[in-house]
């Protein structure tokens, strides 16, 4: 005789370890007795992956010469040929009125205003935003990757720093602490919250010697004391949970230290899809942060940096083509790995809206308008190659509007957008 | 939503994307003239002259800029009200207001408009500095905070790296307005604290460690190391001819425990026609070194073996690698056949002796937490822990001696009681002693009265919004040393004497002459100078091949000695601009092109005529930090120099401008683009400033090297030339380099010679600029409009010491701005 089964804790699942992970969530997890409808919504979590690559992509070898779904590949997307109708790349978008430079990586996933941009006043970021709405349903609200400057910002437009090494954050999702360590990481957590309560009475206290605008600022701190209480107690509700465990051959793609910059990129991309896959986040940005450093790639003698300063050089640009050849494929492996890992009858690629972007259109003269876009997966019908205005350029703010609709999210606004883009409709 | 958070290099918090400069000199007569004026007029004389001469453009239909005065009252104890108020006087005492092609108001009438609203706005932000303070509490920076638990708890704490990066304003990161708390920031605190509080208690007893290696047993001990050829064992010393590869190291004896060791070597340098030998030292394992480790450059003398001394903190299992800086690489030496020539230049090393490690035990940070207590191990050979007889008791007197200590004043009863109930329940939950009181450290060191520089609003000497007395320690030893205050100053404090003037000046001195004071080098000129940016780029290997680590190691020093030599020796401000010497080594001065510096370490040189250099401007240091690794750009150099030493930052571009493209194939010169660049008037009304000292810096390249052209990165046969500072090094030779132009007041000038004379006929602006820096980077808020008053005041006062920078800094701290809230 069978009779259904109780639901299935997805961590007990996960912690049978060996079998491997193919999938982020299977129907027996799921509570008995849930409609059809509501059973299929609640196994296809929406999920953002925002990069951003500090030197920019050379977007003459980028952009297509034709608008539409028959575009002719260029040098750049010949390498993306397999997953043609899983992405759309914009040409004619950019955040308006920045102005350009290296620092505006900091804007790239706020998308303030002009006005807000030169009275240097930040915003919250894109997968902030998300991580608001969805951040509560898994161990980490949401996870800030890679290197470099900063790119994710709180709803104070305070930044949100990354999370820290490949290693730290390979630990942190994966590798469960002994007992004794969770006792101890039970018992720092308790602190924690006794060293916040300290700090808020003496914050009262300080309060009443200083002047009025010393008050305000400590007003402030009360709030942000708030916030650290509730990541806390997220730790506090996860702490005891066994983390995922990883199948061998995945683990194994972290053994080494990564020393050259595709390497930690592929390392990072690997994290990004594993973290995705076991749902231990749905909210990811990730810096691919890229500078000072050789190479070590046959034919390139420059660092990446020197290269994408290329002044129109032309052997010059070369290298900085190989280079970024040498990404793009890492970018077409990692679509292929999202699109080989299913969930309640979908990829994982499907589930994921995967924004690939820089906020430099031509890192050679630091221009900030012509940002090369691709945006992949999440439930698009994709649409091949957008062609915006490469004079007047379309807000990235509209599109970010469209990804949080798409996610399901109710957003009619977000940083400077005019509206929800309308050139991409879901699949 | 909503923050002020971008870095900033220019000088001013307030938005205002219209005005070109802060202070010209017909502000600072503006500003002279209603300092002059103690009668505040009405504000009807205001409303008159605006009627007759701005509501034309700025009233009723027509608002250009927004600007609406008909509408704008004048209530400047509103911020955004005040804001606009000042823009409307800096642009009319410049003079840019009436526009050149509108009808001129009377000298008189733009005068007593200028006295009459500068007295309006200076009565209204002086009153709120009363009520608010100009500086309002502010977290301590991660330099501080690092700095402040290494100076408390010991030097082995690295905590930088777990904290978010700091934000900076007007060039700092000390300013309050933008050094944010955020959640990120209470939580990894708690980590830091904990970390930190590790290596508290030392866990072993000091082991007198002492070696001293012959020549012969250093290269018997290291792995790999090749005898032959470039290695020569000659009696029991070793002669180095070549750099060995990174991962052989030639040094001491691998020190069993870290610490701070003296290291001892006796050196020589061999045939170097009698000059001394320049010789690096840096910490390693015994696997090879790390970049980065250089400890220092000390130099041999080839007359006979000289023992060298010099003190270092290593690492557990460290050795101390020396090697002789100038001698050709290992690669070199092999590929060059230099191997069977007759030895070259060489490096003799008789013995090297090590020592240590050395200082009192247990360490001060001891001390700190844990006073005389005894340490202890349980079993022999086990850690060692603290004893307490009487734990309750200990714990109530160590916390009475800690926290006055972390929290900079003196603690009230009920703050030191919360802590101690801490400590008390874990001694209650059976916790070990150490643990116990670590535990109330850590929550100590999370607390605000740690975290946060909280004036309160003093009432020293019934002065409105003076600090009190311990303010004005932290204040200080947070400008000069970046941490807390020692037991001077909070005595000083404490007696109620420390702003007396002639205390608080003999302070600044022993502060100054302390070892801490290379924070303020390193963390002021740092910024200041963007010294801290020197490892941003990395100059093309294709077309710089003459950069090496040698020449990179030596670029901060010249300008770190500069700086510590203008402040040691009170020299004038303007030295910074220009001056007639400078720091050199010998690498350096063969970059240079100047001849007679022989040897690695720095000291200080009377620059020949013609040379090209002095004053900031002309160290390889500056010009990298303000290139990228391949191009200059005049439009970045001659931005940081009106921002860094003239103190009048240019405006940000205006949004959706293009950018010049650089194009380094050799065809045109970005000269040639600028020109172009610079016909179109919108873009020429700031470029006519910005431009030209970056075209009187073209004639230096990306590493600081004098240039009369550019390079190619084209080969091109007929065009490769050798380069004059490097014999045997050619490049491919580009266009010609033209450094002359015109200034925005119509002034020529043909090189930057010509241009630093410009900048030195104004010597007060220089001091003005140099003055703000001081101001907000001491104080840690940026400069409001009460503060021109004591700004102008202390130029003068500048003016009157010959500019000497060591009096500016005595004066800033005498300041009211330094020492009121």
């Amino acid at each position: 005789m069978t009779r259904p089964l109780a639901p299935m804790e997805r961590r007990t699942f996960l912690r049978a370890g060996a079998v491997g992970i193919g999938l982020p969530l299977l129907d027996a997890m799921l509570p008995v007795g849930l409609r059809a409808a509501a059973k299929e919504a609640a196994l296809r979590p929406k999920r953002m992956l925002l990069m951003c690559r500090s030197l920019g992509l050379h977007t003459p070898f980028l952009f297509p010469a034709r608008a539409g779904r028959d575009y002719e590949p260029t040098r750049y997307l010949k390498l993306l040929t397999d997953h043609r109708a899983d992405f759309t790349v914009f040409s004619g978008m950019s955040h308006l009125g920045y102005g350009g430079g290296h620092h505006t990586d900091k804007a790239f996933l706020t998308g303030i205003t002009a006005e807000d941009w030169h009275n240097r006043k930040n915003g919250i970021s894109l997968d902030q935003f998300f991580a608001a709405r969805v951040g509560a349903e898994t161990r980490f609200p949401s996870l800030v990757l890679g290197e470099g400057s900063n790119l994710s910002w709180n709803q104070r437009g305070m930044a949100v720093p990354a999370e820290g090494t490949i290693k730290s954050v390979f630990k942190k999702l994966f590798i469960d602490g002994t007992p004794a360590e969770v006792e101890q990481e039970i018992q720092k957590l308790a602190t924690g919250h006794s060293i916040l309560d300290g700090v808020r009475n003496q914050a009262r206290t300080l309060a009443t010697s200083l002047s009025p605008a010393d008050r305000q600022r400590l007003d402030l701190l009360l709030t942000t004391i708030r916030e650290a209480e509730q990541r806390l107690q997220q730790d506090e509700a996860w702490v005891r949970k066994p983390k995922p465990k990883l199948a061998p051959a995945d683990a194994k793609l972290f053994a080494d230290e990564p020393r050259r910059m595709l390497d930690r990129e592929r390392q990072w991309l690997d994290l990004a899809h594993l973290a995705l896959q076991t749902d231990s986040t749905r909210a990811i940005s990730l810096n691919l942060w890229s500078h000072q450093e050789n190479l070590q790639m046959d034919g390139v003698t420059l660092t990446h940096h020197d290269a994408s300063h290329h002044g129109q050089d032309e052997s010059k640009i070369q290298q900085l083509a190989m280079v970024e050849e040498a990404e793009l494929k890492l970018f077409a492996a990692f679509l292929a790995r999202m699109k080989a890992t299913n969930g309640g009858g979908q990829t994982l690629l499907d589930q994921t809206i995967v924004l690939h972007a820089s906020h430099l259109g031509n890192a050679s003269s630091h221009t900030g308008d012509n940002l090369p876009i691709i945006l992949a997966g999440g439930g698009f019908k994709h649409a091949g190659h957008v062609a915006f205005d490469r004079k007047q350029n379309q807000p990235l703010t509209n599109l970010f509007v469209r990804m949080l609709q798409q996610a399901g999210i109710p957003a009619e606004k977000f940083g400077a957008s005019t509206g929800a883009l309308s050139e991409l409709k879901s699949a | 939503m909503g923050r002020k958070m971008f870095k900033r290099a220019r000088g001013c918090t307030r938005p205002r994307p219209e005005i070109f400069m802060r202070h010209s000199p017909l502000i600072a007569l503006g500003l002279l003239a209603w300092l002059g004026a103690a009668v505040r007029l009405g504000a009807a004389d205001l409303r008159g002259f605006t009627q007759a001469h701005c509501i034309e453009c700025h009233g009723g239909e027509v608002t250009k800029g927004g600007l609406d005065l008909t509408k704008l009252k004048l209530e400047p104890g509103i911020q955004e009200n005040f804001a606009r108020w000042e823009m409307v006087f800096d642009r009319v005492a410049k003079g840019e207001m009436p526009p050149k092609k509108s009808a001129q108001p009377p000298a008189e009438g733009r005068a007593t408009f200028v006295k009459s609203l500068g007295g309006e706005l200076h009565a209204a932000s002086l009153a709120r500095q009363r009520v608010d303070g100009r500086v309002l509490v502010r977290r301590l920076n991660v330099t501080e905070y690092e700095t402040t638990l290494r100076d408390l708890l010991g030097r082995q704490v690295a905590v930088k790296d777990l904290l978010p990066p700091d934000e900076t304003a007007a060039g700092f990161d000390k300013v309050s307005a933008v050094l944010e708390l955020s959640s990120v920031h209470l939580l990894r605190y708690q980590d830091a604290a904990e970390q930190a509080l590790k290596s508290v208690v030392p866990r072993e007893l000091p082991a007198q460690f002492k070696s001293r290696l012959t020549g012969r047993e250093v290269v018997a001990k290291s792995r790999n190391a090749d005898t032959k050829g470039s290695l020569r064992v000659d009696g029991d010393a070793l002669v180095i001819h070549a750099i060995p590869y990174n991962h052989i190291t030639l040094g001491t004896a691998t020190v069993p425990q870290p610490g701070r060791y003296r290291v001892r070597a006796s050196l020589q340098a061999t045939g170097t026609e009698g000059r001394p030998l320049p010789v690096r030292f840096s910490a390693g394992k015994d696997w090879g070194r790390n970049t980065g480790s250089v400890l220092t450059v000390r130099d041999a003398p080839a007359d006979r073996p000289t023992v060298i001394e010099l003190e270092c903190e290593l690492d557990r299992r460290e050795l101390v690698d020396v090697t002789g800086w100038s001698l050709p690489t290992q690669r070199q030496f092999s590929d060059g056949k230099l191997a069977e020539a007759k030895p070259g230049p060489g490096l003799a090393i008789h013995w090297l002796e090590i020592e240590g490690p050395l200082g009192a035990f247990p360490p001060p940070s001891y001390q700190h937490v844990f006073g005389d207590l005894p340490l202890q191990s349980r079993y022999k050979g086990g850690p060692l822990e603290v004893v307490s007889k009487n734990p309750r008791a200990d714990a109530e007197r160590l916390l009475r001696s800690f926290l006055p200590l972390a929290f900079r004043r003196p603690v009230p009863a009920e703050l030191h009681d919360y802590y101690l109930k801490i400590v008390l329940a874990a001694l209650d939950r059976k916790l070990p002693f150490e643990q116990a009181m670590l535990l109330g450290c850590r929550a100590a060191l999370c607390s605000p009265h740690f975290l946060l520089l909280a004036e309160p609003l003093g009432t020293r000497q019934g002065l409105p919004a003076a600090l009190d007395d311990y303010a004005v320690a932290a204040r200080l030893s947070y400008f000069l040393w970046s941490t807390l205050p020692d037991a001077e100053l909070i005595g000083l404090a404490a007696k109620g004497e420390l702003t007396r003037p002639a205390v608080l000046r003999g302070q600044v001195e022993r502060l100054l002459k302390d070892a801490r004071a290379r924070r303020f080098t390193e963390n002021f000129a740092g910024q200041w100078l963007d010294l801290h940016k020197l490892n941003d780029t990395t100059p093309s290997p294709q077309l710089y091949g003459e950069f090496d680590d040698y020449l990179f190691w030596s670029m901060p020093g010249e300008t770190t000695r500069f700086f510590e030599a203008v402040l040691g020796g009170d020299r004038p401000l303007t030295d910074f601009t220009h001056s007639d010497w400078t720091f050199l080594n010998e690498r350096l001065a063969k970059h240079y092109g100047i001849p007679g510096v022989f040897g690695g370490e720095l000291r200080e040189v009377k620059l020949p005529a013609n040379s090209h250099r002095g004053g900031v401007l002309t160290h390889a240091s500056i010009l990298k930090v303000t290139a990228d690794g391949t191009k200059t750009s005049p439009i970045l150099r001659g931005k940081w120099v009106l921002e860094r030493l003239l103190g009048q930052p240019p405006a940000p571009p205006p949004p959706n401008v293009p950018a010049v493209e650089p194009d380094i194939r050799g065809a045109t010169t970005i000269r040639q683009q600028l020109d172009k660049h610079r016909d179109n008037e919108s873009c020429n009304a700031c470029h006519r400033h910005i431009d030209p000292p970056g075209f009187a810096l073209e004639a230096y390249d990306v590493i600081g090297g004098w240039r009369d052209f550019y390079r190619s990165s084209v080969h091109k046969r007929e065009a490769v030339v050798k380069l004059a500072n490097y014999p045997g090094r050619t490049v491919v030779r580009g266009p010609v380099v033209e450094p002359g132009g015109v200034t925005a007041g119509g002034r020529t000038f043909r090189d930057l010679e010509d241009y630093k004379q410009i900048l030195l006929a104004d010597k007060d602006q220089l001091a003005r600029c140099l003055t703000e820096k001081l101001l907000v980077y001491a104080t840690g808020a940026e400069l409001q409009f009460a503060d021109r008053e004591v700004v102008e005041q202390l130029v003068a006062q500048s003016r009157a010491q010959h500019h000497g920078f060591r009096s500016l800094v005595h004066a800033i701290v005498q300041s009211r701005i330094f020492l009121n809230k």
